[in-house]
C-alpha cells in the first residue's frame, strides 16, 4: 500500500469498491439477458463502477487489482461503444473477472498474490479477437486518456507496457496545457521533457492542435499536450514533483489492440483553460456527463451518509445499554414512582423515548433482504449453465428489512438451499418434458412478514425429495436404526436431510452432493435463532421455508422462573402459555412411551419440566407452611395418575389441604415452537414481556445448547436466555411418538363414534355405479368435478391436472377389496379430504345427509374403512379419508 | 527572420530563439509575409537556432495551419536535438514534415 494513504482511506476505498462489485453483478446479467439491445446506462454503470475501482486500486498501488479492472473495462469500453455484444461468453469471463475482485477485496493486503493471469489473459483474448495484428508480442496498444472531454488514444507498442510494469512503473497520463503549465511556471517543453525523463520514461505523447486554426490566433488560446508516462512514483508523489494538479495526473486505462481512428483523435477537441476555475468546471462538466440521471450529486441533494459498522455497533451496545438502565430505574421506581409529583409522567417519557431511540438505531442496522437475493440470479445463471438446465427465477418481497448481521449470516444457508434446488431440484429440460413439465425449471424466492418474523421461502418446482430414498440412506449410513426409521413421521422423515453428511444424490456434482450441507443450513439458521421447515411432494418439488427473527440485538422476551433462576424465553418461539391447574394434572397429563405429553384441546403434545432439562432441583410451596421445599418427586405422572382417595384415606388425612391441589402448584406451561414441531417447557413462574439485551455468551457456556445467550434483567440480575430447539435436543424429545399417538387416538375417536351411532354428516359417492361409500363430510377440504381424459400416467402414479396443481389420484379398487371404476367413464369427481395431498377418484356424488346409523365391523376391511351400515336401502362402506391416505402413502 | 525564396519556396530562416519574447513580433511577421506567399511550399529554417520555447511551439503550429488553409506545403527544418525531441514526442511530425538538418550540410 502507498506509503501516503493511510488506514482510513483504505477502509473508504474498500467498502466502496464492494459497494460497486455488489451492484455490478446484477447489472451484468442484465447485459447478457439483453444481449445487443443492451441499455446504455446500465453498460456505462458497469464501466463506471469498474473505472472507479481501478482508479483508486492504482492510487493505492494494488497492482494486480488495477490490471484486472482495468482490462476489465476494456472489455466494458468495446460493449459500450457497440464493438462487441454482451455474449454469455463475454459475461462469463467479466462475472469471473467480478469474482476475482471480489476476491481481492477480500484481503486486499494480499491481492497480488492472488492468481489473476488466466482472468487477464481471458479478458485480453477477447480485446484481440477482433483481428488486432498489434496484439502480437510487440504490437501496439492503445491508452486512453478519459479525463479530458473527449477521449485521447495514445499508442505504445505491448513490450514498451510490459517493461514498465515489469520494472514496478505505473503508467500515467499527463495532461499539460504549454502556457499554463509551463510558460507560466517558467518551464520550457524541453525542460519539462527533461523532468520527465528524469523520473520516468514518456512511452508517447499527443498535442491537441485544434484550438489553433492559423497564426491570427494562434497565441490567444493555450495547447493541450497530453503525454503517456510510464513512473515508478506514485500518482501523489508525481502530482507534486510536476508541480501539476491531482486532476491532471490519471492512471492511464491501457488495453491491447490496434490503434483506431487515432489521427481523428489526435486532433480530437479539448477544453482550452483561461484559468484553473474552467479547469474545474471541465471536471465538474465531465462528472456530470457520466452520472446517471436521475441520481442526486453528492454536493447537493445527498439524503445518505455513510456509517462504519463498528460505529453503528458502538450506537447499538449503547442503546442496549439505555434499554437495561430503563428497565432497571422503572423497576427500581416501580413502587415509589407515585408519591413523587411528576415522576410517572418524567419515566413514562423516558420509556417511550427510550424505546424510540433503540427502535431508530435499531432502523440504521435494517437491511433489504434483496441484498442477500441479489446473490441468486449469478448463482442460478452459472448453475444452470453448468449443469445443462434451464432455470427460471422469480424473486419477491426484496424489500423486506433484516437486521445486517442476520443478512450476513442468511448469505450462506441461502446460497445452499437456492444450489440444491438447481442441482437436486429441477430436473433436465428432457426429463422435465418427459413429466409432462415445462422444459424450463422454476425456483422462486420471497420474502415476507408474518408474526414478527421474517420468512424466506425457497420453492422450486423439480423433482421433489423422495423421503423414502432419505430415510434408505439415513439407515444405510448408520445414522438411524430401521426401527426408529419406521417410527418418523412423514415429516420428520423428510427432516432426516438435515443428518450431517446425507445426501441422497447419486453421484458428486460440482454444485453440490456432498451431504454437507443441509445440517450447516440448519445450524446457521437456528444460530440466528430462526429455524427451517421442509415440505416437499414426489415429482412436484420442495419448499423450504426459514423463519428468522427480524433482529439479534434487542428481542421481546418472556421472563420465567424456575426456582430462584429466572430465564428468558424469546418471544418468537412461544406458541401459546397455559395454566393446567393442580386438580387438573392427573387428568390432562399421561405418558406417551418415554415422555410426558399434555392433553391440549384433544391433541397430545410432549412436555417437560425446564427444571429437569437444565439439572436444577425442582421446588414446590407448601400451601400450609408457605415454605419452599425440594420437590423429589420422579414424574408428574406417577403421583397425578393416582385414583381419588377413599373415605378412609380422606378421614385420615383430616381437613389437610392436598399440596398437589394447591393452586400454588398449578403448572406453568409455555408452549414452543421448534420447526414445524411443538412442545411445552414447565416453569414455575410467569412474569411479564420484557425487550431484552441479547449479550452473546461466552466461550465457557457456548457449548450448552439450552441457552442462546444472556441479559441483564431490570434488578440488575443476569437471565439465560432459553434456546427451543436447544432444550427439545437435551430433552431428546421424540415427536413422532406422540403424532403417532394422536393419530391413533383420532382414528380411534372416530370409529368409537361411528360404531356409537353418534350422529354425523357424511357424503355418500359412487366408484362403481353399484357401490357406494360414505366419507365424513367434515374431513373434505372441497370437490372437483372433471374429465377423465386429463388423468395422466407418471411412473406408476396417476395424476389430476386442476388449475396447476397436479394432484395424486387415489383409485378405491387400488387399496380396498371393491370393484373399480368404470373405464369408459368422462365425467368423474375427484373428493379432497383435508390434510393431505390426493383425491379419491369417484364417479358419481350421492348424496349429503346426517346419520346416526351404527357401524358393523364385519364385511370389507382394509385401511381407512370404520365400518359398514345400511344407508337408503343401500350397503354403504364408510370411509376415514385420513387413514386411508396415511396408509396408501405408506 | 530572414525571408529567402528559391523556385516554388519560401524560405523563412530563423536568426534567434523563438521564444514569448519575441513570439508577438515573429506573428506579425509572419502574418504579413504569408499574405504574399504565392509559393508551393514554405519551409520554416530553424536550423540557426538551438531553443523554442512554448510560444514558439505554438506560432510554428500556427504557420503550419495557415500555409495548411492556403493549400501551401509547411516543412519545418531543424539541426538542434532538443528541439526534435520536443517536436517529435509532441507527435507534431503527423502535423507537417520535418526534416532534420545534419551538422554536414
Amino acid at each position: 500500500m502507498s506509503s501516503i494513504a493511510d488506514e482510513s482511506l483504505l477502509q473508504d476505498f474498500l467498502a466502496e469498491g464492494r459497494e460497486h462489485l455488489s451492484s455490478i453483478e446484477p447489472d451484468l446479467l442484465d447485459m447478457e439477458s439483453h444481449g445487443s439491445d443492451v441499455d446504455s446506462e446500465t453498460v456505462n454503470r458497469v464501466f463506471r463502477a469498474i473505472h472507479s475501482i481501478k482508479g483508486a486500486a492504482g492510487f493505492f498501488g494494488f497492482e494486480n487489482l488495477k490490471e484486472l479492472s482495468h482490462v476489465m473495462e476494456s472489455v466494458l469500453m468495446k460493449i459500450r461503444d457497440g464493438e462487441r455484444s454482451p455474449t454469455p461468453e463475454i459475461m462469463d469471463t467479466l462475472l469471473a473477472g467480478v469474482d476475482l475482485l471480489c476476491a481481492m477485496f477480500d484481503d486486499i493486503h494480499a491481492s497480488d498474490g492472488i492468481p489473476s493471469k488466466e482472468a487477464i489473459a481471458r479478458c485480453g483474448a477477447i480485446l484481440s479477437s477482433e483481428g488486432a495484428e498489434g496484439a502480437g508480442p510487440g504490437g501496439l496498444v492503445t491508452a486512453i486518456c478519459d479525463s479530458s472531454s473527449s477521449p485521447v488514444e495514445f499508442a505504445a507498442s505491448r513490450d514498451q507496457i510490459q517493461q514498465a510494469r515489469k520494472h514496478g512503473q505505473t503508467v500515467f497520463t499527463l495532461r499539460v496545457f504549454l502556457h499554463r503549465d509551463l510558460e507560466g511556471k517558467g518551464r520550457s517543453p524541453l525542460e519539462f521533457l527533461s523532468l520527465l525523463e528524469s523520473m520516468g520514461t514518456v512511452l508517447d505523447s499527443r498535442m491537441d492542435t485544434s484550438s489553433i486554426g492559423g497564426l491570427d490566433e494562434c497565441l490567444e488560446g493555450d495547447l493541450l499536450w497530453v503525454l503517456l508516462y510510464a513512473t515508478v512514483l506514485e500518482k501523489g508523489l508525481l502530482t507534486a514533483a510536476l508541480d501539476m494538479l491531482e486532476e491532471q495526473v490519471e492512471v492511464a486505462a491501457i488495453h491491447e489492440g490496434p490503434l483506431q481512428h487515432a489521427e481523428e483523435r489526435v486532433g480530437a477537441p479539448a477544453e482550452t483553460p483561461q484559468s484553473s476555475d474552467t479547469v474545474e468546471a471541465t471536471s465538474a462538466a465531465k462528472e456530470e456527463k457520466e452520472m446517471p440521471a436521475g441520481v442526486p450529486d453528492a454536493a447537493g441533494t445527498a439524503e445518505t451518509i455513510r456509517v462504519r459498522v463498528d460505529i453503528l455497533n458502538q450506537i447499538m451496545n449503547q442503546a442496549g445499554e439505555l434499554v437495561l438502565a430503563r428497565n432497571q430505574l422503572l423497576r427500581s421506581l416501580e413502587n415509589t414512582k407515585l408519591g413523587i409529583q411528576g415522576l410517572p409522567g418524567i419515566l413514562q417519557n423516558l420509556d417511550l423515548v427510550t424505546s424510540s431511540l433503540q427502535a431508530g438505531i435499531m432502523q440504521t442496522r435494517m437491511q433489504p433482504i434483496g441484498n442477500v437475493f441479489a446473490k441468486v440470479p449469478r448463482l442460478i445463471r452459472d448453475t444452470s449453465r453448468k449443469m445443462g438446465k434451464e432455470i427460471e427465477l422469480e424473486m419477491s418481497g426484496t424489500d423486506v428489512e433484516l437486521d445486517k448481521s442476520m443478512l450476513e449470516l442468511l448469505s450462506d444457508p441461502l446460497t445452499h438451499i437456492v444450489r440444491n434446488c438447481c442441482d437436486h431440484g429441477i430436473e433436465s429440460p428432457d426429463e422435465r418434458e418427459r413429466s409432462g413439465k415445462p422444459r424450463c425449471g422454476k425456483v422462486i424466492l420471497s420474502a415476507f412478514h408474518e408474526s414478527g418474523q421474517v420468512n424466506v421461502l425457497i420453492e422450486d418446482d423439480g423433482r421433489g425429495i423422495d423421503a423414502e430414498r432419505v430415510v434408505e440412506k439415513a439407515v444405510a449410513s448408520g445414522a438411524l436404526t430401521r426401527e426408529n426409521a419406521e417410527r418418523l413421521s412423514p415429516q420428520e422423515r423428510l427432516h432426516l436431510i438435515f443428518l450431517p453428511g446425507l445426501s441422497t444424490a447419486e453421484k458428486v456434482s460440482e454444485v453440490s452432493g456432498r451431504g454437507v450441507g443441509m445440517d450447516v443450513v440448519r445450524a446457521n439458521i437456528e444460530r440466528l435463532g430462526g429455524n427451517v421447515e421442509l415440505e416437499s411432494a414426489l415429482g412436484e418439488g420442495t419448499k423450504t421455508l426459514i423463519r428468522l427473527p427480524l433482529t439479534l440485538a434487542i428481542i421481546p422476551s418472556l421472563i420465567v422462573r424456575i426456582s430462584q433462576h429466572r430465564f428468558a424465553v424469546p418471544q418468537v418461539n412461544i406458541v401459546e402459555l397455559v395454566c393446567v391447574r393442580a386438580a387438573e394434572v392427573s387428568k390432562r397429563i399421561e405418558r406417551v412411551g418415554e415422555a410426558d405429553v399434555l392433553r391440549l384441546r384433544g391433541r397430545l403434545l410432549p412436555i417437560v419440566r425446564l427444571a429437569d432439562v437444565l439439572g436444577i432441583q425442582r421446588q414446590y410451596c407448601d400451601p400450609k407452611t408457605e415454605s419452599v421445599e425440594d420437590d423429589r418427586r420422579e414424574s408428574l405422572v406417577d403421583r397425578r395418575s393416582l385414583s381419588e382417595p377413599d373415605e378412609m384415606e380422606v378421614e385420615r388425612r383430616g381437613s389437610r389441604e392436598d399440596r398437589r391441589k394447591s393452586w400454588r402448584n398449578d403448572l406453568n406451561v409455555v408452549v414452543l415452537r421448534v420447526g414445524s414441531n411443538q412442545f411445552g417447557i414447565i416453569v414455575d413462574e410467569l412474569f411479564d414481556v420484557e425487550e431484552i439485551v441479547v449479550k452473546p455468551l461466552s466461550a465457557y457456556t457456548q457449548e450448552c445448547k439450552c441457552f442462546s445467550g444472556a441479559t441483564i434483567m431490570g434488578d440488575g440480575r443476569v437471565a439465560m436466555i432459553l434456546d427451543a430447539g436447544g432444550i427439545a435436543a437435551q430433552a431428546r424429545l421424540s415427536f413422532a411418538d406422540t403424532d403417532a399417538e394422536n393419530r391413533r387416538r383420532e382414528q380411534e375417536r372416530l370409529r368409537a363414534a361411528a360404531s356409537a351411532g353418534e350422529r354425523r354428516s357424511v357424503l355418500l359417492f359412487k366408484s362403481h355405479p353399484e357401490e357406494v361409500f360414505a366419507i365424513p363430510l367434515g374431513s373434505i377440504t372441497r370437490l372437483e368435478s372433471f374429465d377423465t381424459s386429463q388423468i395422466e400416467l407418471v411412473g406408476s402414479r396417476e395424476f389430476v391436472n386442476l388449475r396447476g396443481d397436479a394432484v395424486p389420484l387415489i383409485r378405491m379398487e387400488n387399496h380396498l377389496p371393491v370393484r373399480p371404476f368404470p373405464q369408459d367413464l368422462r365425467d368423474a369427481y375427484l373428493i379432497i379430504p383435508k390434510e393431505s395431498h390426493g383425491g379419491i377418484l369417484a364417479s358419481a356424488i350421492v348424496d349429503a345427509l346426517e346419520t346416526d346409523a351404527t357401524l358393523r365391523g364385519e364385511g370389507i376391511r382394509g385401511p381407512g374403512v370404520l365400518g359398514s351400515a345400511i344407508l337408503n336401502d343401500r350397503m354403504t362402506l364408510f370411509l376415514e379419508p385420513r387413514e386411508l391416505l396415511s396408509n396408501i402413502a405408506q | 527572420m530572414r525571408r529567402e525564396e528559391e523556385t516554388g519556396i519560401v524560405r523563412f530562416v530563423a536568426e534567434e530563439n523563438i521564444t514569448a519574447s519575441n513570439v508577438r513580433e515573429l506573428q506579425t511577421f509572419f502574418i504579413e509575409e504569408m499574405e504574399s506567399v504565392t509559393a508551393g511550399a514554405v519551409v520554416l529554417d530553424l536550423s540557426p537556432v538551438d531553443f523554442v520555447d512554448s510560444s514558439g511551439l505554438t506560432l510554428v503550429i500556427g504557420l503550419s495551419k495557415t500555409c495548411n488553409k492556403k493549400g501551401v506545403t509547411f516543412r519545418l527544418d531543424v539541426r538542434s536535438a532538443d528541439i526534435l525531441r520536443v517536436l517529435r514526442t509532441c507527435n507534431l511530425h503527423n502535423l507537417f514534415e520535418i526534416r532534420e538538418v545534419t551538422s554536414d550540410e
